[in-house]
C-alpha cells in the first residue's frame, strides 16, 4: 500500500513494474529483501550507525592464558558512522564517532578487518589465511608477541635460519625432539651446562673426539664401568696416579712392565713370581723380619753366594771349617758370650701355600677366566661405521635416507647410477629394494601419454597476454 | 649476446656474496642454494667458502636464473596461480661423491632445475609446460628441458624444467644455444621440440 499510486502505461510488458509511488511505511522492495525484520516499524539507517548495534569481527576469544586484550568498542553515535550494509549482512563501516574511531571491514560470517580507535589492527579468518610476499617482508614488534598454533606449525626456510635472543632462549617440549643437521653443529655457551637423561644416553662418534678440560673432571658411576678400546690405552698424570678396588684388582697382559724409583708391592698372603722370574734385591726375609734363624722364610734351591751361617749344608762348595762348624768350639772376641748358639739341625722350614706359578698355570691364567686378556675386537670390519655413515647402503652418495627429490638430483650424474655401495651392490638397487625408486625407472623410457607439443625454431602465439621483460627472440637485450 | 644486468642487482658491483645477495626483487642466492634435491648452504661447499671470486661467479651465472625468476614472479597474466620452485640448485654432493656430468654444471650454478606448483601444492602439469613454452620463447639459454619421470614408487608423475646456461664472463657478453628437448625417465624423448606428458 502507497500513499499514493500512479498508473504507467507500459504496455504488456508484465516485467515491469507498472506502478510507482511511496509505500505508506516509506519502503517498495520489490524482491521483499527490504526492509529487513530488525527495521520494521523504525528508522532504515542502519542500526549500527545509529550506535543500537556494534559491528565486531569474529575473535573466538583468547587462547588459555592468553587474552586478546581488546578494548570494548564505543557504540557509534549518529551521524559519525557511515555504514554500509548489503543485502547478505557484508559491512563496511568508517566511524567517526568520537572516543570510538574505527574502520571496519566485514564479511557476513564475521571475518574481516578492523582498524580500532586505539590503532589496534585485528584481522580475522574464519577459515584459511594466506598471505603471499613477492619480495621481503619485514615484521617489527614493539611490544611482546605470541603465536598459538592449535594444531602443526611447519616451518621452512630455504636460505639460512637466523635466531638471535636477547634474554633467555626456552623450548619445552612435551614429546620426542629430534634433530638432524647434515653438517657441523657448533655450540658455545658462556657459563654452565648441565644435560640430565632420565633414560638412556648413546653417544656416536664415528671419527675423533677430543674433549679438553681445562679444570676438573669427576665420574660418578654406580653400575659398572666398562671401557673397550680397540688400540691403545694412555694415561699421564703430572702428580699422583691410584687405583683402588674394594674387592679385586686384575691387570693382565703378555707384557707388564712397572718401573719406579721407589716401589713397594705387598700383600698379607700371595705368590709373586714365575718359572722364569728372576729377582733381584739386597734382602730377602721372612714375615718375621730380618731375624736370624727365626725370619720365617725357606729358600729352595741352590744358593750362590756368601752365608752367614748354613743350618744345614748337605754341600758347601767352599767351606773350609765347615766339617767344624756344627758348633763353635771357642769364643772369639766380638761374639755372643758362652760362643755360637746351640742351632737347630734339620730344621723343617716353611712349606708354599700356593702351587709353584708354573709356565702352564700362567698361560692358562692368560688365556682363560676372569683374570685372562679380554680380546678386543671393536667393528673390526667398519660394518657398525658403514652402517652409521649408510654407505653399506648408498656408498659414498648419502649419509642420510634420501628423498625422491635428492634421488633425481643424484642420478643427473650417470656416475652415480652406476655407483655401488661398500656391499658391492648398485645403489640404484638398494633404492629400488627399499621402495625410494620406482622399479622400473631405468627401463620405461616412453610416457604414459602426450599432450601439446611445441616446436623449438616456432615461437608459440600468445593472445591477449602482455609478455613481460623480453620482447620475442629477446631483441630488446640483444646488442650485436 | 650483451646481457645489460639490472644495475642494482649486477654481482659485479658486489664487494662480498653472501646466500643473501640479491639478485633480482625478491630473489636471493639462498633461493638456488636450498632446493629439495640438494639442501645446502654456501659454506658447506669448498670452492665458495671462502674464495669470492668463485662467489661472485657464481653470483653471475644465477642471475640469468633469476631472470628466470623475474619473468613468472608478477606475470599476472600468465602465471598468477603458480609457484616457481627451485628443485635442483647448487649441488654439494655426497660425502665422498666425485662430482660430475650435470652435477656439477649445477655447483657452478649453470643447470637449474624448477618445479611449478599449483594452488593445491602439487605439481601443476600444464603450468610447468606453459612455463617451459613460455621461457623457450622469451628468455635466454644454452638448453631448455622437460623432463617427466615416474621414478616414485607411488607410480606419481614428476614434471620438471631444467635450465642450462652458459658460463657468464664478467662482460655478460655470451651466446646461447636455444636448444630445447624433453626427457622421460632420464631418457630423451624428443630433440628440438617441448611434448608436453600427461599422466594416465
Amino acid at each position: 500500500m502507497t500513499t499514493q499510486i500512479k498508473k504507467i502505461n507500459l504496455g504488456d510488458n508484465p516485467a515491469v513494474e507498472n506502478t510507482e509511488g511511496v509505500p505508506l511505511d516509506g519502503f517498495q522492495d520489490p524482491t521483499g529483501e527490504y526492509p529487513k525484520r530488525e527495521y520494521h516499524y523504525g528508522s532504515s539507517i542502519n542500526r549500527s550507525a545509529r550506535g543500537l548495534k556494534v559491528e565486531n569481527l569474529y575473535l573466538g576469544g583468547g587462547s588459555p592464558a592468553n587474552p586478546l586484550n581488546l578494548e570494548d568498542q564505543e557504540p557509534s553515535r549518529f551521524p559519525f558512522n557511515q555504514v554500509k550494509e548489503t543485502a547478505s549482512g557484508h559491512v563496511i563501516s568508517y566511524d567517526d564517532t568520537p572516543g570510538g574511531e574505527r574502520i571496519l571491514i566485514k564479511h557476513r560470517k564475521g571475518a574481516g578487518v578492523e582498524i580500532r580507535a586505539d590503532g589496534s589492527v585485528v584481522i580475522s579468518a574464519l577459515k584459511n589465511k594466506v598471505e603471499v610476499t613477492g619480495g621481503d617482508q619485514t615484521v617489527i614488534v614493539e611490544g611482546n608477541g605470541k603465536l598459538v598454533y592449535n594444531g602443526d606449525l611447519t616451518l621452512e626456510v630455504t636460505g639460512d635460519y637466523n635466531v638471535n635472543v636477547g634474554g633467555d632462549y626456552r623450548v619445552n617440549v612435551d614429546g620426542n625432539s629430534e634433530t638432524n643437521i647434515r653438517r657441523s653443529n657448533v655450540t658455545q655457551v658462556g657459563l654452565n651446562t648441565k644435560y640430565t637423561t632420565k633414560g638412556t644416553a648413546t653417544y656416536k662418534t664415528v671419527e675423533h673426539e677430543a674433549r679438553l678440560i681445562l679444570g676438573n673432571e669427576d665420574h660418578v658411576v654406580k653400575g659398572y664401568y666398562k671401557n673397550n678400546v680397540g688400540a691403545e690405552i694412555e694415561m699421564f698424570t703430572a702428580n699422583r696416579f691410584q687405583v683402588s678396588a674394594e674387592e679385586h684388582i686384575g691387570m693382565s697382559a703378555l707384557n707388564a712392565n712397572i718401573q719406579a724409583t721407589d716401589i713397594s708391592i705387598l700383600g698379607m698372603r700371595g705368590a709373586i713370581g714365575g718359572e722364569a722370574v728372576e729377582f733381584t734385591g739386597p734382602v730377602y726375609m721372612g714375615p718375621k723380619g730380618a731375624k736370624a734363624f727365626a725370619s720365617g722364610a725357606a729358600f729352595y734351591g741352590s744358593f750362590h753366594g756368601q752365608a752367614l751361617e748354613a743350618i744345614n749344608s748337605g754341600f758347601a762348595y767352599k767351606a773350609e771349617n765347615a766339617k767344624t762348624a756344627m758348633v763353635a768350639s771357642k769364643e772369639k772376641a766380638g761374639q755372643p758370650e758362652g760362643g755360637a748358639p746351640e742351632c737347630p739341625k734339620r730344621m723343617e722350614g716353611p712349606t708354599p701355600v700356593k702351587p709353584v706359578p708354573k709356565t702352564d698355570a700362567v698361560a692358562n691364567l692368560l688365556m682363560s677366566g676372569h683374570l685372562s686378556i679380554k680380546p678386543i675386537v671393536i667393528d673390526e670390519e667398519d660394518k657398525l661405521l658403514y652402517s652409521i655413515l649408510l654407505r653399506d647402503d648408498y656408498g659414498d652418495l648419502y649419509e642420510k635416507e634420501p628423498t625422491i627429490d635428492e634421488i633425481r638430483s643424484s642420478l643427473r650424474d650417470p656416475a652415480n647410477k652406476e655407483l655401488k655401495n661398500y656391499q658391492d651392490t648398485k645403489v640404484v638397487d638398494v633404492m629400488v629394494q627399499k621402495n625410494m625408486l620406482s622399479a622400473d625407472w631405468n627401463v620405461n623410457i616412453f610416457p604414459p601419454k602426450v599432450n601439446r607439443i611445441s616446436k623449438g625454431n616456432e615461437v608459440t602465439p600468445r593472445y591477449g597476454y602482455i609478455a613481460l621483460g623480453n620482447s620475442v627472440n629477446n631483441r630488446g637485450k640483444r646488442f650485436k | 649476446m650483451i646481457i645489460i644486468p639490472d644495475p642494482v642487482y649486477n654481482p659485479n658491483h658486489l664487494d662480498k656474496v653472501t646466500t643473501t645477495t640479491k639478485l633480482a626483487p625478491g630473489v636471493s642466492i639462498s633461493k638456488f642454494f636450498g632446493s629439495k634435491g640438494n639442501p645446502c648452504s654456501m659454506t658447506s661447499i669448498a670452492k665458495y667458502r671462502t674464495n669470492q671470486d668463485a662467489r661472485v661467479q657464481l653470483a653471475r651465472n644465477l642471475y640469468i636464473h633469476a631472470e628466470l625468476f623475474r619473468s613468472i614472479n608478477g606475470n599476472v597474466d600468465m602465471f598468477k596461480d603458480v609457484r616457481l620452485v627451485v628443485s635442483e640448485g647448487v649441488y654439494r654432493g655426497g660425502p665422498l661423491e666425485l662430482i660430475g656430468g650435470d652435477n656439477q654444471k649445477k655447483q657452478d650454478g649453470l643447470l637449474v632445475v624448477y618445479k611449478v606448483f599449483g594452488e593445491d601444492g602439487e605439481i601443476d602439469y600444464e603450468r610447468t609446460f606453459d612455463l617451459a613454452d613460455y621461457w623457450k620463447d622469451y628468455m635466454v639459454y644454452e638448453k631448455l628441458s622437460l623432463e617427466y619421470d615416474k621414478w616414485d614408487p607411488s607410480g606419481k608423475l614428476n614434471a620438471q624444467v631444467a635450465v642450462e646456461i652458459p658460463k657468464i664472463p664478467e662482460s655478460f657478453d655470451v651466446d646461447f644455444g636455444m636448444k630445447v628437448e624433453t626427457n622421460f625417465n632420464g631418457h630423451l624423448f624428443s630433440a628440438n621440440e617441448l611434448i608436453e606428458v600427461v599422466d594416465n
